[in-house]
């Protein structure tokens, strides 16, 4: 992978401050696990209030932690006064999200100046740690400015 | 992709039960209720859910959150799969596309799906995400595309 340097000395500050913000991930448990200029990971333990109808949990979780780590991945690149917004995102679902918890692995493909166009790689973790793949998910971030 | 135009040709259940399957379908999503949705208007190949815009579901700049479009709209779409199901049948999402066009904000956010063909093995579905103002006015905030997978009992 391309190691990115941070334009906004203060970007890991900025991050953990956009996310607190995010009401959302605290509603499904969502944290973050590690950054990285141009990469973020989050996860989120499966409860039984984010299922579906087979049990397993709903596939809007996958796509919240995965669109959440990709923008957090793109927010990481931006200027002081720069943030992020999804245009577009594209899920494939590759498998049930059943055991422990769920991790999202997002990362910057290409920062441009207008867009950054981004990818989520999201798991599902069983009891002894092993990863399986559950979902991929590719899309665009538009840059706005004046944003804190 | 418009629903404005002409109607596609009608959609006929194959379950005589599939009124109440969609609604038992929705009623299952725990997800689903933790984010506030509920099943407002039930046709065959069609469903549309609304939720409130609160705290709990908000990014950071006080819209709801894009995975509030994408739940809604995928689940919309995933109801009016179900509609068109043989007996015993389900359905899973396999793949979605959205893009967003406006913020998903207001004082509820409104999800309408649709089947666009209703194959043996594949469904694929379509969906509007609006935001709605006090006033009732409607604000396309999203569109989604994608494919559901028909699961099958094996027997």
């Amino acid at each position: 992978m391309t190691e990115f340097a941070p334009r906004d000395p203060d970007w890991e500050r900025r991050i953990r401050k956009v996310f607190a913000q995010q009401g959302m991930m605290a509603h499904l448990g969502i944290g973050i696990e590690r950054l990285v200029p141009g990469m973020a990971v989050l996860s989120a333990p499966i409860r039984p209030e984010l299922s579906q109808q087979h049990g397993f949990a709903h596939a809007g979780l996958a796509f919240s932690a995965g669109d959440t780590a990709a923008g957090i991945a793109a927010q990481s690149l931006m200027a002081p006064g720069q943030g992020v917004l999804t245009v577009e995102m594209k899920i494939n679902l590759l498998a049930p999200a059943r055991g422990r918890a769920i991790r999202a692995t997002g990362r910057v493909e290409r920062a441009g100046r207008t867009v950054t166009v981004v990818r989520s790689d999201v798991a599902a973790i069983d009891d002894a740690g092993r990863e399986t793949p559950i979902a991929i998910m590719l899309g665009t971030m538009a840059v706005m400015q004046g944003m804190d | 992709m418009t629903f404005d135009a002409p109607p596609a040709p009608a959609l006929h259940p194959r379950d005589p039960d599939w009124e109440a399957k969609a609604r038992a379908l929705f009623e299952v999503q725990n997800m689903m209720r933790l984010l506030g949705w509920r099943l407002d208007a039930l046709a065959p190949g069609f469903a549309e859910l609304s939720a409130p815009v609160g705290e709990a579901t908000r990014q950071q700049l006080g819209h709801a959150h894009a995975a509030m479009g994408f739940a809604g709209g995928d689940t919309a779409a995933g109801i009016a799969a179900s509609t068109m199901l043989a007996p015993g049948d389900s359905v899973v999402t396999l793949e979605m596309k959205t893009n967003f066009l406006a913020p998903v904000n207001g004082a509820r956010v409104i999800a309408r799906g649709r089947v666009e063909r209703a194959g043996r093995t594949v469904i694929v579905v379509g969906a509007e995400v609006f935001s709605v103002d006090a006033a009732g006015e409607e604000t396309r905030a999203a569109i989604l595309m994608g494919t559901m997978a028909v699961l099958r009992p094996r027997d």
